[in-house]
């Protein structure tokens, strides 16, 4: 069966200064399947915080009433436009958010998509890949929601979770850009064997106490991490 | 415990600041030289005693005297740089080759790597290019990466090649900076340094700071009166 579980935890950057954290995420099931989808607020921005809270819920909104690979254009416009409907704040900029997602029916086929930087890890048939390639500038640097209209701007593919241990893994740069490219793949399985021994709300835990005991050497970004995963 | 830690990497987002020197004949005239060493000696120091800072702030050093330009110091964490040695200064000004290593580093990967926050590149000198520096500095400016950074310039004394150093300098509120003598070479690496810390230690360390040379004095006297 098709499993999940999500968790966000603030940076210590942010903590110390009083920010709220500019990850947001929303995992719901849907009809035997899954949508899930992360967004990271762009940190210079001042509402960024409700940007990508509002696009994280308008994803999966859309996605419910509507799971179709068949046309990733008109899903994602339709995202678009109801994200910028939602928005508090007449420039769209000043609210500019990543946003990434993933639905899948209780057979484990859909779709994902991708806009700006953060990751998607994806495992299908025992073959781990990522929905992009590495970012050609630096860090911090990123299409998002309210910046760019161009859906050649997005990533997108369709996934088939159809043998024990597939899955997809989404996550912020916060999470995404301090992993060892090499290891990818034993990151995907460490993932999958926590998940696998424990139930949803457990894993979700053990997400979070992940994120917050982050090893990397001054680490500051919010960290967000969802996964589903066949068991 | 991190069950994750074997997969994450353990060294900071670094933010690189790579200094350009010009090491030509006429840099050893009225003291030149000698400031520059002293204040990017100040500069690495300050750098690496940055204990609140949210990167991992690297220098680097490439210097243009003689024919050709040369790695200096090659980039490495300030904290882990035990000493600099002394630039000399000697022969032509060849620009355009030390804006092509320039270029050269930055687009590197394997040295600033993609999650590394956007450079700092400090271009200084005080005479013309003995070479050709045109195409250098356009390929520089329109590289992928490269064109991404941060870029100051300081032009010291009368000969230097203002109108060039201004196409280099990339941001508005940081023109280039002219230094009349020794004092001024480090008025500039101070207002360096704060810009550089200003970025590190904020929680947008990819946001660029100018450089607030007015807020650094004339002289480095202490605010006595007599």
């Amino acid at each position: 069966m098709l499993r999940a579980a999500a968790a966000s935890v603030i940076g210590p950057s942010h903590k110390s200064h009083g920010i709220p954290n500019q990850d947001a995420f929303v995992l719901r099931g849907h009809r035997g399947g899954w949508l899930l989808a992360v967004a990271d607020g762009l940190g210079s921005k001042p509402f960024s915080d409700i940007g990508s809270a509002i696009a994280a819920r308008t994803a999966i909104e859309v996605l419910a009433r509507e799971c179709s690979e068949e046309d990733p254009r008109k899903q994602i416009e339709a995202i678009y436009k109801l994200w910028l409907k939602r928005l508090p704040v007449s420039q769209p900029a000043l609210a500019a958010s990543t946003l990434l997602f993933v639905a899948c029916d209780s057979d484990g086929y859909g779709w994902l998509a991708q806009l700006g930087d953060g990751a998607a890890l994806i495992r299908e048939e025992g073959a781990t890949k990522t929905l992009t390639n590495d970012r050609a500038g630096f860090g911090n640097e990123t299409e998002a929601l309210g910046v760019t209209k161009s859906f050649g701007a997005w990533s997108h593919r369709r996934v088939a979770l159809t043998h024990r241990g597939d899955g997809v893994v989404l996550m912020t740069d916060g999470v995404a850009d301090d992993l060892k490219p090499e290891t990818l793949g034993d990151f995907y399985d460490a993932l999958l064997m926590a998940g696998v021994v424990r139930n949803k709300r457990r894993f979700r835990r053990w997400i979070e106490r992940e994120l917050e005991a982050w090893t990397t050497r001054l680490h500051s970004d919010d960290k967000t991490l969802g996964m589903i995963f066949r068991d | 415990m991190s069950s994750l830690k074997e997969f994450t990497i353990a060294q900071a987002r670094p933010l690189p600041v790579i200094v350009i020197a010009d090491t030509s004949g006429s840099m050893s005239i009225d003291g030149k030289i000698d400031a520059l060493n002293q204040a990017i000696q100040e500069m690495t120091k300050s750098f690496a005693s940055e204990s609140r800072t949210r990167t991992e702030i690297q220098v680097g050093l490439i210097t243009f005297g003689g024919e050709s330009a040369s790695l200096h110091l090659p980039l490495a964490p300030a904290h882990q740089i035990e000493g600099i040695s002394a630039l000399t200064a000697s022969g032509r000004t060849p620009m355009g080759d030390a804006l092509r290593k320039a270029k050269e580093l930055v687009e590197d990967k394997e040295t600033i790597s993609s999650r590394a926050y956007r450079p700092v590149l400090i271009l200084l000198s005080d005479g013309l290019p003995t070479d050709d520096w045109q195409d250098s500095l356009n390929e520089l400016c329109g590289s992928e990466r490269a064109q991404k950074a941060t870029r100051f310039a300081m032009a010291i004394g009368r000969d230097a090649d203002e109108e060039m150093l201004a196409q280099f300098a990339n941001d508005p509120e940081s023109p280039v900076f002219q230094a009349h003598d020794a004092k001024d070479i480090h008025r500039f690496f101070r207002a360096v340094t704060m810009s550089v810390t200003a970025r590190s230690r904020s929680t947008t360390p990819d946001r660029g700071a100018p450089l607030a040379l007015a807020e650094i004095p004339e002289d480095d006297d202490l605010d006595l009166d007599f």
